[in-house]
C-alpha cells in the first residue's frame, strides 16, 4: 500500500534572472515502512522533492498525494495542519528549542495536536527511553551531544505517531558512533512501528544501511534500486 | 500552559538584553509615575494650602465685591447667615470678614495692601493662618488696633513684632483716614503674594475705622472636613440662600471658581498624567519592538522549524505576543512597585525644594512637595503599560509570521 506517491512532480524557483528547476517531473511511490534514501549531488533536488512531499513547499507542477489526500488541494492552513498530524521531521541542525529539556521538546508537538498532558508526558517518556534517553528527560538541549540531540530529534518526530518520517541529512553533524546508534534505532523503530522513513543523505554509512536507495540528478530520478 | 512556559522561557534566553530593556522599561515607568506622583503633590497641597489657609473652601460676596473691593458692596445679616451655615452638613466652619484696600508704611517704605478684618475665633475654627505663625501670635496679645502681616511684607517694611505701622484707608463716606496699628504676629504662608498683599486686622477695629456696618461682611468664608466637600457645599449654600442669589444679591463660590488657575491644574493633573505616561510607553515600545526583532532574527530557525513541524499561525504569533507582553510586563511591575515604594515613602518625608528659593512660593506653591499617588492611578499606569506592550508586539509578532520554514529551516550550520 502507497504512503506516498508523486506524480510528474516538478519544482522551478524563478525569483531570480535566471530560472532554476530544482525537481523535474518526478514520479515516485513509497509504501508503509520503507527506509528509503534519495541521493545525489548537492543540489540535485533532494530537498526540493522532501520539502514538497512533506508539504513544506508547493511544486510548480504535478501532485504529492499522501494517503489518499492530494497535497496541491490543500490550503497553506491545512498544510500546516497535515504536517502537524502526518509528518514528522529530523533536521540536520537538530532544531530543538533551547529553552525546552529534551521531555518538553517531544511533548510540545503532542501539545499541538491537543493531547491530553498525562497521555503526552507518559508517550514523551517512552519514546526518549526508545532512543536511550530514559535517563536524560529533564536535560536541555545544550547539556546533551549532538547525537543525543539528534535522537531526541528523532523521538520528537516519532512521538506523535507521524505516516512517515522526513530526514533531511540527519547525520550530517554526527560522528560515526552517534550516527551508528541513530541508525540502529531508526531502524529498530522502523521494523517495529512500520514507520516509513524517507531520508535525503549524501552519508555513505546511511545510504549502506537503507533498504531503497533513490539516485537524483539533475531534479530527475536517475536509478531507484531496492534491496 | 506549555505555550506560556515557552514563552516566559524564551524572554529570559538572553538575560542580559532582556534585563536591559525590562530595566529600561522598569525606570522610564517609575520616572513616568514619580513625576506625576511630584506633579500630583504639587497640585494637591496647592490647593489644600490655598482652602485650608487662604481662601477657604467656599466663599459667599456681593456680586459686584467680586469686580470691585469697595466695601459698600457687602453682605447684609452676616450673622444670621453664619448661624445659617453652621447648621449645613458639609460645613464645618464659617468666618465673616471685612475688606478694604489700604496703604500701609513704615519709616523704611510703604506698600499697598488688602486690609482684612477677621474674627478671631471664627478665623481659627475656618482656617489654619493661626499656624503659620512664625512670630508673635494671632491677635491673642491684647493690644490696641493689632495686626498680623505676612512676613514678606515684614521685611519689606522692615517691621517686626511689636512694630507700628500705619495704614491709610478710605471711609464709606470717602474721607481719607490713617492709623496706627501694632504688628502683634508674622504669618508664613506657602504663597509669598499672599504674604506680601495681606494685612488681618480685628473686624470690629475695621468697622469702626472705615464706617462699616458691623452686622454686615464683604465676604464669607466657608470650610469643610475635605476639599472634595467644597463643591456640594457651595451647593447647599447656593440653596440655602437661594433668595438672594436668585436676586443676585449674593453670589457663591466654591475655591475652584475663587482660583480658576488651581481649577485648571486640579482638573488637568488626570490628563497630564495620561499625556505624560503616553509619551514614555511609546517611546519604550520602540525599544522593545527592536529587541523583539533582533530575538525574532536570532531564532529564525527555531520558528521556522516550529511552523515546518506544524505549529499553526495563531500559536507563533501568541508566542510572539506573550514574549513581548511579559518583558514589558517585567519591567512595568517593577517600575510601578518601586515607583508606589518611592512615593510612599516620599509622601511622609516630603520633597524639600526650598533650594529653587522663592520661585515657587511666589507661584503659591509649597517648597516641600509631598508625592501623592491614588492607587487607581497605579492601575491605569498597569492597563496602559499592558496596552503597550499588546501593540508593541503586534508587529514583531506579524514578522514571525511571515518567516518562510523552508527558508528559516535551510540555514547553513
Amino acid at each position: 500500500m502507497n504512503v506516498i506517491e508523486t506524480k510528474d512532480l516538478k519544482k522551478v524557483y524563478d525569483e531570480s534572472a535566471v530560472a532554476v528547476t530544482a525537481v523535474d517531473g518526478v514520479s515516485l511511490s513509497f509504501e508503509k515502512g520503507e527506509f528509503a534514501c534519495l541521493v545525489g549531488p548537492s543540489g540535485c533536488g533532494k530537498t526540493t522533492l522532501l520539502n514538497m512531499i512533506g508539504g513544506l513547499d508547493e511544486p510548480t507542477e504535478g501532485t504529492a498525494i499522501v494517503g489518499d489526500v492530494d497535497l496541491s488541494e490543500l490550503s497553506s492552513r491545512e498544510l500546516v495542519d497535515f504536517r502537524l498530524r502526518n509528518v514528522g521531521f529530523v533536521f540536520q541542525a537538530y532544531n530543538l528549542i533551547p529553552v525546552f529539556t529534551a521531555r518538553e521538546n517531544v511533548e510540545f508537538i503532542m501539545h499541538m495536536q491537543g493531547m491530553p498532558e498525562k497521555e503526552r508526558k507518559r508517550r514523551a517518556e517512552e519514546v526518549l527511553t526508545a532512543v536511550g534517553l530514559g535517563d536524560r528527560l529533564d536535560a536541555r538541549p545544550s547539556e546533551l551531544s549532538g547525537g543525543q540531540q539528534q535522537r531526541v530529534a528523532v523521538a520528537r518526530a516519532l512521538a506523535p505517531k507521524p505516516k512517515f518520517i522526513i530526514a533531511d541529512e540527519p547525520t550530517a553533524n554526527l560522528d560515526s558512533k552517534s550516527t551508528g546508534a541513530l541508525l540502529d534505532m531508526m531502524l529498530e523503530m522502523n521494523r517495529e512501528e512500520k514507520i516509513t522513513f524517507l531520508f535525503s543523505t549524501h552519508d555513505r554509512r546511511v545510504t549502506e544501511r537503507a533498504r531503497r536507495l533513490v539516485t537524483l540528478e539533475d531534479g530527475k530520478v536517475a536509478k531507484d534500486e531496492r534491496r | 500552559m506549555l505555550t506560556l512556559s515557552l514563552a516566559w522561557r524564551n524572554v529570559w534566553r538572553n538575560k542580559l538584553r532582556s534585563g536591559v530593556v525590562a530595566a529600561a522599561v522598569g525606570i522610564g515607568l517609575l520616572g513616568g509615575v514619580y513625576s506625576i506622583a511630584f506633579y500630583n503633590g504639587m497640585t494637591v497641597s496647592a490647593v489644600r494650602d490655598a482652602a485650608e489657609t487662604r481662601i477657604g473652601d467656599a466663599q459667599l460676596h456681593h456680586p459686584k465685591h467680586l469686580l470691585d473691593d469697595d466695601p459698600k458692596f457687602s453682605i447684609p445679616d452676616a450673622d444670621a447667615k453664619l448661624a445659617a451655615i453652621g447648621d449645613l452638613p458639609k460645613a464645618t466652619a464659617a468666618a465673616k470678614r471685612v475688606e478694604t484696600t489700604a496703604m500701609v508704611s513704615t519709616a523704611a517704605t510703604g506698600a499697598g495692601v488688602m486690609l482684612v478684618g477677621v474674627v478671631p475665633v471664627q478665623e481659627r475654627a475656618a482656617l489654619d493662618l493661626h499656624e503659620r505663625i512664625v512670630n508673635g501670635d494671632f491677635f491673642e496679645t491684647k493690644k490696641r488696633l493689632p495686626a498680623v502681616v505676612g512676613k514678606k511684607l515684614a521685611d519689606k517694611l522692615d517691621a517686626n513684632v511689636g512694630s507700628k505701622i500705619v495704614v491709610a484707608m478710605q471711609r464709606l463716606d470717602g474721607e481719607i483716614v490713617y492709623a496706627a496699628f501694632k504688628i502683634v504676629g508674622v504669618f508664613h504662608t506657602s504663597d509669598s503674594r499672599f504674604d506680601e498683599g495681606n494685612v488681618f486686622v480685628l473686624f470690629d477695629d475695621l468697622c469702626d475705622q472705615i464706617g462699616f456696618d458691623p452686622t454686615a461682611a464683604t465676604e464669607i468664608l466657608c470650610s469643610t472636613e475635605k476639599v472634595a466637600d467644597a463643591k456640594p457645599l457651595a451647593a447647599s449654600l447656593r440653596r440655602t440662600f437661594s433668595e438672594e442669589t436668585t436676586n443676585e444679591r449674593l453670589v457663591v463660590q466654591y475655591w475652584g471658581e475663587v482660583s480658576p488657575i488651581l481649577e485648571m491644574l486640579e482638573s488637568t493633573k488626570d490628563q497630564f498624567a495620561a499625556i505624560f505616561l503616553f509619551i514614555i510607553l511609546l517611546a519604550l515600545s520602540f525599544g522593545v519592538v527592536n529587541t523583539m526583532l533582533m530575538a525574532i532574527m536570532e531564532r529564525r530557525r527555531e520558528l521556522g522549524m516550529l511552523m515546518a513541524i506544524g505549529t499553526n499561525g495563531r500559536i507563533v504569533f501568541s508566542m510572539i505576543l506573550l514574549e513581548t507582553i511579559f518583558l514589558t510586563l517585567t519591567g512595568s511591575a517593577a517600575g510601578l512597585i518601586v515607583g508606589y515604594a518611592l512615593v510612599e515613602l516620599t509622601a511622609t518625608t516630603g520633597v524639600d525644594l526650598s533650594f529653587f528659593g522663592e520661585g515657587l512660593r511666589d507661584a503659591g506653591f509649597s517648597a516641600v512637595v509631598y508625592p501623592y499617588l491614588d492607587f487607581g492611578y497605579y492601575l491605569a499606569f498597569a492597563a496602559m503599560s499592558a496596552a503597550a506592550a499588546l501593540i508593541a508586539s503586534l508587529y514583531p509578532a506579524r514578522k514571525a509570521l511571515k518567516l518562510n520554514p523552508v527558508e528559516a529551516t535551510r540555514v547553513d550550520v
